[in-house]
């Protein structure tokens, strides 16, 4: 009776059963994910100088006096340049006066372009509405967001 | 392009932060991937998995020391990809539910059969993972310098697409012999870049030394 050790790797034993077939399976354009890591570096230097540490999704950005600055969204968040939204640039031309809103519903959060003059970006492309992921990068009035779960 | 987008490239292209999770991107990226689009992600839905795993992972790792003891790194990480392929499915569905109640000509249950995620089996899921680790050695061997084309060729005509060692002899003008040789070269240098991909390029916790009664 042969024995084998309760933590056997199946992949050891499998590595010639898995080739038949190999390379043949999976190809990924790599042009989907050029953008990846530059933003993924982006995202781990702002958390790495983020003041606090949040329990809930927060909009990550440097502000005009370079520190960055993490804003809890909660139900919703809007961006722009008047005095009334959650995130305000009163002094920024480019910033439209209600530019962006991010909206939770059921457990997702949509980012929405509030009609802007100069547009809000995401990967490029400039978007109406957009369904945002943990670590999401998107542009507005050429300021960098990152949208963190926590 | 104008300057405020260029400076923006620019700002991400150099904002750098060479962490342990950047190291793990580079060993595992390819691997999430395949995994990804094996278990029914489009491509789109698979860049957003592995986000979402690093994004996971930057905030995990600071602190975090492998402890070979508690398991295998792959499971750990497998798990963790995993539910967050169950939660892009999740994400997919509910999508397409939105887009089909903006056209109510279209049946609901359609949306059910479109992104019927993979098999929920354990076993089945680290099968899979592990067909992508495989996949990234050899492809890792395929880009390797000193790996000759013709000798990639031999190994992939008998061991990948499964062809008799006559056959493959044949084809290459070489001895039977020799294609056994290539066999054994390559699956030994397979074996020996799975144990590099295996190996998390992370701080490994020290074992206390053990009392024997």
């Amino acid at each position: 009776m042969s024995l084998e050790r309760a933590d056997a790797d199946p992949l050891e034993n499998n590595i010639e059963s898995l080739l038949p077939g190999a390379l043949d399976t999976v190809r990924f354009d790599n042009s989907k994910i050029d953008t990846l890591l530059s933003n993924l570096r982006f995202v781990a230097e702002l958390l790495s100088e983020a003041p606090i540490s949040f329990t809930g999704p927060a909009l990550i950005f440097r502000a005009r006096d370079n520190a960055v600055r993490a804003v809890p969204i909660g139900a919703s968040l809007r961006f722009g340049r008047s005095q009334d939204n959650d995130i305000s640039f009163p002094d920024l031309r480019e910033v439209s006066r209600h530019h962006f809103t991010i909206t939770a519903h059921e457990e997702e959060f949509v980012l929405a372009d509030g009609n802007s003059a100069n547009g809000t970006f995401v990967r490029g492309n400039r978007i109406q509405t957009h369904h945002l992921c943990d670590g999401d990068v998107f542009e507005a009035a050429g300021i960098l967001f990152a949208f963190i779960r926590f | 392009m104008d300057e405020t987008r260029k400076s923006l490239l620019a700002r991400l292209k150099t904002a750098s932060n060479n962490n342990d999770w950047e190291a793990l991107y580079e060993q595992y990226r390819a691997i999430i991937l395949s995994f990804c689009l094996k278990q029914g992600l489009d491509e789109f839905g698979a860049r957003d998995v592995l986000q979402e795993t690093m994004i996971l992972l930057m905030r995990k790792l600071p602190g975090f020391e492998y402890d070979p003891q508690k398991g295998r790194f792959r499971n750990w990480l497998l798990a963790l990809v995993a539910g967050k392929v169950r939660d892009a499915h999740r994400r997919a569905r509910r999508h397409q539910f939105v887009a089909l109640d903006a056209n109510s000509d279209v049946d609901r249950s359609l949306g059910h059969d479109a992104v019927a995620p993979a098999a929920d089996c354990s076993n089945a899921l680290e099968e899979t993972w592990m067909q992508g680790l495989v996949e990234e050695a050899l492809r890792r061997i395929q880009r390797d310098p000193k790996t000759k084309v013709e000798t990639f060729e031999v190994f992939h005509a008998y061991v990948i697409a499964g062809n008799s060692v006559p056959d493959v002899a044949r084809q290459f003008r070489l001895q039977e012999n020799t294609v056994y040789q290539i066999k054994n070269r390559l699956l030994k240098r397979l074996r020996d870049e799975i144990l590099q991909l295996e190996r998390p390029n992370l701080p490994v916790k020290k074992q206390s030394p053990h009392l024997c009664a």
